[in-house]
């Protein structure tokens, strides 16, 4: 008998409620409803906040109704929060508490730590499997042996992020891990193995132990446990009986186990094993690898690896220092880089097919710019998104410049004024990414600033559970209008137009932009109209003229700034659970401490609570082993 | 060029009729098959994008479930009643389901093109489904997969996307497996280690490799096993995938039993996925991808698939020989389909039969496909024990509807369904509406995945969201009944 799990919640059909209420600022993680089992679809909340048809009749909810809050108090089940991952996804969800948090008690957290309250939410134990630059880089690190990641199946992405809590190992990708984890171990023991094992002279099963006590805790970053060095010398032994070579054959066995193991595979984020509270603080060990990767996308290197070694790693003041010390690495460069261009789709541009044919030339140019511009100003500018909204300026090579038809000095500068553009978010990688095949793509645009920039939560019309939004109609190519006629004419639904104002009225500033991001004037033979709105309910609500209006309104306010911490924070610790996030956000407020510059949200994520506690989970969570 | 010209041979030789399937000779499954009649049923579930032409599809005006026409012109379904192409007639290999709707999808906030999760999986889920899909629950969950070399093949064409809304199969706990849409690498994967040496030292050599493979699976097993106790349900799922992928890597350490030849490697594409300008190669790829299964299905390598087939952007030619199309499939085709509309008795919306001949040439496209897929495994002597499940996440594309999918099962499935047929279940909306009111009696598609599972001797009540019923479809097995 099948009984896959239910959904015990509701997801709200509401999106007036949604898109009228900015100030939601959680989002979905905190809309609680009742099961689909007891109320039909169309049921809204009547203004005594009892569920009600699409008439408006009162629901008479089963005895099992499952309505949180209705009939006998129970404590808060995970189910009861819905997040972006949610039950039935790959995440462990947090518990949040109501009420004002007292302070609890978490063993072997240290004394410089903020304390931990118990409305405060952690992800769950969990162990993250590397991306595949991460497993790259890795690979390069700890034998100096490079792997062309384009050969690996893509990374799985969880809120546009690879770094994330979903990626696993499939049988695809696990036979492609297989292929590469034996290339690298022959080509090791061909080449490296008197470097990485200095007794290798000696060639002996005690050596093969040796190399396991030193080098195998780089590998696993983490000393090896007894029942790992048992294991991984039966595979030694496997390798090297009967061979005349018997040590290069049982290094290269063992190292394939190695390269093939959870241990390595996975970055551990499960903390003491020893520990048997609801919260735990992960070891030093987890914690410098997870530090390692966030900042770099690198395994810990000589100095972080002697600070798990006495533990100091645990200490908050200790990692902001090394945070600010990997923030200086190549590796960071690359990091902040790779954020970016997920965070609002610029890394896109390499992939999506464009009608207009200029752009298969424009692509390495396009990504090449945004890797260069977000190096100038987060890595070696003043590190905020502020500037990158408004900078005045870019770095381009002939081809952008040429497009872009602006002037760039010696070192690739260029002065973007009189161009139409003044920042991120002209960049042609974020307009042509933000844009569909062959039109300007006001919807895409303006759905990009409001989730990715100001975290205006809306939900997508196939969320919707109401069969009128479901059956999206984009209106119909008309030659005779613009753009931005076709999709004002559309808005005549007012279950569309109550999100669709708000989108197209920032995505209509961006009209003076085709699909692969160059400047026009006319569209379909008219004039274009890049004026529009702000319509947020919110302070910096106004009228706008152009994008550049737009990003010069909302560059400096204080959302912007938190919406950018929210993104580093989803990124940083791969997840999608709104509660745990809301916990980081909430230490940052308490400390003052949002800020839009991205160096200095990672410090403070590497510092925090939220970094290092993960919640256990109880026998009621797991499955029994098939 | 040597790939080329491999490749064009290749092309060749499965495009030729009866006659076009010569690389692989397995005789022990037709043997097995006459003495015993036990052979094991084999399940190909196939999506494809975009929704379908329903004047093209839909039994037409006085029709009945028993009689009824799918070989007039422009018919979508055409190919299945072509003898002259394909062989033989597979009407009588055909069932034909009008009024099948998602559900799940409906009442979970997955539609759309978010439905595509939903189609074999019968689950909205969170971010992917709740529930593996049918194929891998039959295949891996239940075991009938345990026996082949693959438990199952997750196949795709033209679109390597790696979110829920871009796959249609789902391990255990609706972990998503990734598709391969590299025809290269889904030869390499399933033929390049197949061929057995002579040479005793060589064979020894693989007998080593062998074994030490399995030793090195050991022990990765045996360290995601120390881990697994300590995370919760999610996490326990994605190592669990992470399990049976360990053990998929075993079987093929096995050695392989019997004769079996292999096809030759088609070479490398420089592009495999549609929207990079794997345009052009869209029709050798799938030719590629559908002959590889049913080599792969001939030579008893799997009994378990699942087939994201392509979506013909751009204009479609790209060696389809579909023409005279708009160039932009999603507003030129899809979002400018009007269909024409019934009100039960009469026409009262004539629609734009330009849209929907557009459509239904990119659906035709696509069936075509499935019937030279059919006729390969007819040639084969495999179609009787094969059920394919044919279906996808719309049913209107204009407006993204997840109701009326088309929806089609093939093969001759050891007569566990009752074949030869186009059933009109009763239809959910008004007909003159373009979308319903949410109070219509929907037929979800989880009944069709309860009825699969029962056909593979796997008792189940419900599949997927189990809020949405019990019970299989009884119109897919008896003839006659009416809802």
């Amino acid at each position: 008998v099948i009984r896959p799990q239910a959904r015990a919640f509701w997801l709200l059909p509401l999106l007036l409620a949604a898109c009228g209420d900015p100030n939601s600022g959680s989002g979905r993680g905190d809309v609680v409803g009742p099961s689909p089992n007891s109320v039909p679809p169309g049921a809204t909340r009547g203004p005594d906040g009892n569920w009600v048809d699409a008439d408006g009749r009162p629901i008479d909810l089963p005895p099992d109704g499952t309505e949180p809050g209705v009939g006998e108090p129970t404590a808060p089940s995970p189910d009861d929060v819905l997040d972006d991952d949610g039950p039935g996804g790959t995440e462990p969800d947090g518990v949040p508490s109501e009420g004002p948090g007292e302070v609890i008690d978490v063993p072997a957290l240290p004394d410089d730590a903020d304390p931990v309250t118990s409305t405060d939410v952690f992800v769950g134990s969990r162990l993250r499997r590397l991306t595949n630059a991460e497993y790259a880089n890795t690979i390069s690190d700890l034998f100096g042996i490079q792997i062309d990641v384009a050969l690996l199946p893509a990374d799985s992405r969880q809120t546009n992020f690879t770094r994330n809590i979903d990626q696993a190992v499939d049988p695809v990708f696990g036979g492609h891990l297989q292929r590469v984890a034996e290339e690298v171990a022959s080509a090791v023991v061909a080449t490296k193995l008197a470097e990485i094992a200095p007794c290798s002279a000696a060639g002996d099963r005690t050596c093969a132990q040796t190399f396991l006590e030193d080098f195998g805790s780089r590998i696993y970053r983490r000393p090896l446990r007894a029942d790992d060095i048992e294991g991984l010398l039966v595979l030694y032994d496997a390798g090297a009986e009967g061979q005349t070579n018997a040590f290069a054959s049982g290094m290269e066995v063992l190292l394939q186990g190695m390269l093939q193991s959870a241990s390595f595979l996975y970055v551990s984020e499960m903390g003491s094993e020893a520990a048997e509270s609801e919260i735990v603080v992960l070891d030093a060990f987890e914690l410098a690898a997870s530090l390692s990767y966030l900042l770099t996308g690198h395994p810990p290197d000589q100095d972080l690896r002697a600070l798990a070694l006495d533990g100091s790693v645990l200490e908050p003041a200790v990692r902001r220092a090394e945070a600010e010390r990997l923030l200086a690495t190549p590796g960071a460069e690359q990091q902040i880089q790779r954020f970016v261009k997920e965070w609002v789709k610029l890394d896109s541009v390499s992939k999506i097919d464009k009608a207009d044919e200029r752009f298969a030339n424009l692509r390495g140019p396009a990504e090449d710019e945004a890797n260069r511009f977000i190096s100038a100003i987060l890595v070696n500018g003043d590190g905020r998104l502020s500037t990158m909204l408004t900078s005045g300026y870019t770095y381009v090579g002939p081809e952008m410049a040429n497009f872009y038809g602006i002037q760039a000095d010696q070192s690739g500068r260029a002065d973007l004024s009189g161009s139409g553009r003044v920042g991120l978010l002209q960049l042609a990688s974020f307009l042509a990414a933000n844009s569909p095949n062959d039109e300007s793509g006001p919807i895409k645009r303006g759905v990009a600033v409001l989730r990715q920039v100001l975290c205006y939560d809306l939900p997508s019309p196939s969320e919707s559970t109401d069969p009128e939004i479901q059956a999206v109609m984009p209106p119909a190519r008309d030659d005779s209008l613009t753009t931005r006629e076709r999709f004002a004419e559309h808005s005549s639904n007012s279950k569309c137009t109550v999100c669709h104002d708000l989108i197209d009225s920032i995505g209509f500033t961006f009209e003076n932009f085709d699909a692969i991001g160059g400047v026009r004037s006319m569209d379909h033979n008219k004039p274009v109209d890049t004026s529009g709105a702000l319509a947020l309910g919110m302070e910096f609500d106004g009228p706008l003229t152009d994008s550049v209006d737009l990003v010069t309104k909302i560059a400096n306010e204080p959302r912007v700034a938190e919406c950018f911490a929210r993104h580093v924070y989803r990124n940083g610790m791969a997840s999608a659970s709104r509660d745990a996030e809301a916990t980081f956000i909430r230490g940052l407020e308490d400390a003052q401490a949002i800020t839009d510059n991205v160096k200095a949200l990672l410090i403070e994520l590497s510092a925090s609570n939220s970094f290092v506690l993960r919640r256990t989970p109880s026998s009621s969570e797991q499955i029994p082993l098939p | 060029m040597q790939l080329e010209h491999s490749r064009r041979s290749f092309l060749r030789a499965l495009g030729a009729g009866a006659a076009a399937f010569p690389f692989f000779r397995l005789l022990e499954n037709s043997a097995v098959h006459a003495q015993t009649g036990d052979t094991p049923m084999r399940l190909v579930t196939v999506f494809h994008p975009h929704g379908a032409s329903s004047p093209l599809f839909l039994r037409q005006s006085g029709e009945t479930e028993s009689e009824f026409d799918i070989s007039y012109t422009d018919c979508v379904l055409r190919s299945f009643d072509d003898a002259a192409t394909y062989g033989v007639s597979f009407k009588d290999k055909l069932l034909a389901v009008d009024g099948i709707d998602l559900v799940a999808g409906l009442q979970g906030g997955k539609s759309g093109h978010d439905a595509v999760s939903v189609v074999f999986t019968g689950s909205a889920g969170s971010s992917t489904p709740s529930n593996s899909s049918i194929e891998q629950f039959l295949a891996v969950e239940q075991g009938l997969g345990t026996d082949t070399r693959f438990s199952s093949l997750v196949l795709g064409i033209g679109y390597g996307g790696s979110q829920a809304a871009e796959n249609i199969s789902y391990g255990a706990g609706g972990v998503l497996m990734p598709k391969i849409i590299n025809p290269q690498e889904t030869f390499k994967l399933v033929f390049k280690d197949l061929a057995v040496s002579d040479d005793p030292a060589a064979a020894e050599t693989l007998d080593r490799q062998r074994a030490l493979g399995r030793s090195v699976l050991d022990y990765v097993t045996a360290d995601i096993q120390r881990l697994r106790p300590r995370l919760a349900a999610p996490e326990q799922s994605k190592l669990d995938l992470h399990l049976t992928t360990l053990r998929e890597l075993e079987k093929r350490l096995q050695a392989v039993e019997g004769t079996c030849a292999a096809p030759s490697d088609p070479g490398e594409y420089p592009y495999t996925e549609t929207w990079n300008q794997g345009g052009p190669f869209l029709h050798e790829i799938t030719q590629l991808q559908l002959g590889f299964l049913a080599q792969a299905m001939a030579c008893d390598l799997t009994r378990f698939a699942s087939v994201y087939l392509g979506d013909l952007s751009r204009g479609a030619d790209q060696g389809t020989g579909i023409t005279d199309v708009p160039n932009d499939n999603h507003e030129g085709w899809a979002h400018a389909y009007r269909p024409r509309i019934y009100d039960g008795t009469q026409i009262v919306e004539q629609g734009d039969s330009a849209s929907w001949a557009a459509l239904g040439k990119c659906n035709h496209y696509n069936y075509s496909c499935v019937a030279s897929f059919m006729q390969q495994l007819n040639d084969a002597g495999l179609l009787d024990d094969t059920l394919i499940y044919m279906s996808g996440e719309m049913g209107d594309p204009s407006i993204h509807s997840s109701t009326n999918v088309p929806t089609l099962l093939l093969g001759g499935a050891q007569n566990k369904f009752a074949m030869g047929r186009h059933v009109a279940l009763k239809t959910d909306c008004a007909m003159n509406q373009r979308w319903c009111t949410g109070q219509e009696q929907y037929v979800p598609q989880n009944h069709i995945l309860v009825s699969i599972a029962q056909a593979f001797g796997v008792e189940v009540d419900s599949f997927g969201d189990a809020s949405l019923g019990d019970g299989g479809l009884s119109e897919l097995t008896q003839t006659g009944v009416s809802l």
